[in-house]
């Protein structure tokens, strides 16, 4: 198989909280980012879908683990090398006005990250950021006028415009539809695989909505409490999952066309604090098939199908007839 | 008799020259325990709808024109002035944001028990004792120890059921719930569509569920309203809507939303935007953006029959063939 283009092996990020305490924000996550793959991360927010978005562009305190680009180690980057990671490695927010300057122009903030590079000359710039912004459907006149002037989905189309200027590998999605109408919701995720195509991109894509990420993503992995408790392609996981948490965020979703009675599997209560997780299996507090060994051991992530992964320890006998195993009693 | 009944509901923000029109003749009916989803983009006046109604909109930069009664009782007089003293009306909100709603330097118990007080005139002891059922009701455990939690002490989930707490509070007829469940996770959604169905199953309590989210709807509402730029332009029983809408807009809104099945392939869109209130638009207002629009939307459309139980704000509704999007 071909080595991933970037990945996570075991890697922990703590945060500390006040004096001698630590939140474990991403806690022993593995990832695979394949090159020319849309991988979407889902999970219920403070599940550390950001952190982890953080840590594989090197942007937050890694504890344990290695990030790898390429097959190396990102933490042995001499800077010519991390400089070339950053600028491979580029990131979409999810509130389209935070992310622009006030008082640039559409243009000047497009450029932005080009100059502080010091790529080329300025007329070079110039052409670069004009021709990502006509990638992201910005007609010319929308240049030279500043982020007030401009609608939502208008906004959220030049961020992705200036990360496109550093002709980046990777785009790391994080929550970046979340604040639109459904409209201009489904013209962003149309431009996203426009430009996977135009510009080769592999995506990274963390949502909290499942339809969106369903959609876009070829494989998907889930996450709480700072694990991944399920990874496998799209198709497996809508079809077929294999873990009570997944399943319950699937059965969650709002369909249109599909009555969720009798579907639903309604958690109880609130994801508890990543500060003070419950011990052994982490989903166990709310997790109906919860038994006593659950609240002591902790469940690694297993390849149970080819290429679909679950950590639950309970997996053999809750998804017999999914996995087409009978259970020895 | 229908619980709501709005007539000719009509926003005006400003005066003089730069005044503009919010809402334009909306009519709308509620019946007794019925649930009615309120749709549309953002933009579409679903807010300026539910404050109109609450009496919540600025009298000093707005007007309201038409007639509303709930429960028999004139919301207004025909000056727009309430008619009615407000603790009188039984009808309650609960907001997307329950912070903006909370004030942050009381305890949840005081805020519940000073509801109680004003709007039911209950002593402390009966205030105390209400307070602590309504938690109760509400789903929220050890109800003792969260009457004095301040409301940054709970999470976006609890702070909800708080919100709809006081809303109960209030004893109403009528809750409005302006996208109540749009900044939680869908966990969290799914526990609180199951509170409000509950509640209004168990109180005979009328809900207006507003949301831009028709998977909602579908699963919340028996009734939906589309809105558009101000105006009605469908309504009907959810489940006929949304498996054969009759306006091109909702159509387009179900189009636009992405599914496991749709992967891969290209999602539909509307091009354009709502139109802001003071924008002309001449006939049908959603001919600029309606990939139908033809020479006969050029005149200004009225709400029309399609059957017994839907309307539609489109000429050409019967003639065309929503191809793809009835799934
Ligand atoms: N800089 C930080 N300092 C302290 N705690 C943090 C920091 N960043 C994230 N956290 C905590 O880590 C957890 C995971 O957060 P995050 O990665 O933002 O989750 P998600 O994106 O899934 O909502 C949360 O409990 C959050 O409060
Ligand atoms: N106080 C106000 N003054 C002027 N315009 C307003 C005011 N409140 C809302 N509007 C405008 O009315 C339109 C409808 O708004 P709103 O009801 O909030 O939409 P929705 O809730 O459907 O998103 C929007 O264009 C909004 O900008
Ligand atoms: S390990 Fe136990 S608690 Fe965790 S998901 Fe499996 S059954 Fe549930
Ligand atoms: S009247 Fe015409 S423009 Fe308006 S919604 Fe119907 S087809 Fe579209
Ligand atoms: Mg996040
Ligand atoms: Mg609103």
């Amino acid at each position: 198989m071909t080595e991933p283009l970037l990945s996570l092996e075991n890697v922990s990020v703590r945060f500390p909280i006040g004096r001698r305490r630590h939140v474990t924000a991403v806690d022993g996550v593995s990832l695979e980012l394949r090159e020319g793959e849309t991988l979407g991360l889902i999970g219920e927010s403070g599940s550390g879908k950001s952190t982890v978005a953080r840590a594989a562009m090197g942007l937050a305190p890694i504890a344990e683990g290695t990030v790898r680009w390429r097959g190396k180690d990102v933490s042995t980057f001499n800077a010519k090398e991390r400089r070339a990671f950053s600028e491979a490695v580029q990131m979409v927010f999810q509130d389209p006005h935070s992310a622009l300057d006030p008082r640039r122009t559409i243009l000047q903030s497009v450029r932005e990250p080009l100059d502080v590079m010091g790529r080329g000359n300025k007329k070079d710039r110039r052409e670069v950021a004009a021709k990502a912004l006509e990638d992201v459907g910005l007609a010319t006149q929308m240049l030279s006028r500043y982020p007030h002037q401009l609608s939502g989905g208008q906004k959220q189309r030049a961020n992705i415009a200036r990360a496109l200027v550093t002709n980046p590998k990777v785009l790391v999605c994080d929550e970046s539809v979340a604040a639109l109408d459904v409209a201009l919701q489904a013209e962003i995720l149309n431009l996203l695989q426009d430009l996977k195509a135009e510009y080769d991109l592999t995506i990274l894509f963390i949502s909290h909505d499942l339809s969106v990420v369903s959609y876009l993503a070829d494989r998907i992995s889930v996450m709480y409490l700072g694990n991944i408790v399920e990874n496998a392609t799209t198709e497996s996981l809508v079809e077929q999952s294999l873990h009570p948490y997944s399943e319950a965020l699937l059965s969650a979703q709002p369909l249109v066309h599909d009555s969720s009675e009798g579907r639903r599997i309604v958690l109880k209560g609130d994801i508890p604090s990543p500060v003070s997780p419950p011990p052994g299996c982490r989903f166990n507090t709310r997790c109906q098939f919860a038994q006593e060994g659950c609240r002591e051991v902790k469940p690694d992530l297993v390849e149970v199908l080819p290429g679909h992964a679950s950590a639950c320890l309970r997996v053999d006998e809750l998804y017999a007839d999914r996995l087409g195993r009978t259970v020895a009693s | 008799m229908s619980l709501l009944t709005v007539e000719g509901l009509r926003v005006h923000f400003g005066h003089g020259d730069t005044q503009v029109q919010a809402l334009h003749d909306v009519d709308l009916t509620i019946e007794p325990g019925e649930i009615v989803g309120l749709v549309g983009e953002s933009g579409s006046g679903k807010t300026v709808t539910s404050l109109a109604l609450m009496g919540l909109l600025d009298p000093r930069s707005s007007r309201i024109e038409g007639r509303a009664v709930l429960d028999g009782k004139e919301l207004w007089d025909e000056k727009g002035e309430r008619k009615t003293p407000r603790h009188e009306i039984p009808m309650a909100m609960v907001f997307q944001e329950p912070m903006t709603a909370l004030d942050p330097v009381f305890t949840v118990g005081y805020q519940l028990m000073e509801t109680l007080k004003v709007r039911r005139g209950m002593d402390k002891r009966a205030a105390r004792a209400e307070a602590l059922s309504l938690l109760d009701a509400v789903g929220i455990s050890d109800p003792k120890a969260r009457m004095k939690a301040y409301p940054h002490e709970l999470s976006g989930g609890m702070r909800q059921r708080v919100m709809i707490a006081i809303a109960l509070a209030c004893d109403p007829k009528l809750l409005i719930a302006d996208e109540p469940t749009t900044a939680v996770d869908v966990t969290i959604q799914a526990q609180l569509l199951d509170l409000i169905k509950k509640l209004s199953r168990e109180r005979g309590m009328s809900v207006l569920f507003v949301t831009h989210d028709l998977g909602v709807v579908s699963e919340t509402c028996d009734r939906m309203i589309t809105m558009y730029a101000g105006r009605v332009v469908e309504r009907g029983p959810v489940k006929e809507v949304l498996a054969a809408p009759g306006h091109p807009y909702t159509a387009g809104l179900l189009a636009a939303l992405p599914s496991p099945e749709s992967r891969g392939g290209r999602l539909a869109t509307i091009p354009g935007r709502v139109p802001p209130p003071g924008d002309v638009v001449e006939g049908c207002i959603f001919r600029p953006r309606c990939p139908y629009a033809q020479d006969e939307c050029r005149t200004e459309q009225k709400l029309i029959a399609l059957t017994d139980t839907r309307e539609v704000r489109c000429i050409r509704s019967r003639e065309i063939d929503f191809e793809g999007v009835a799934s």
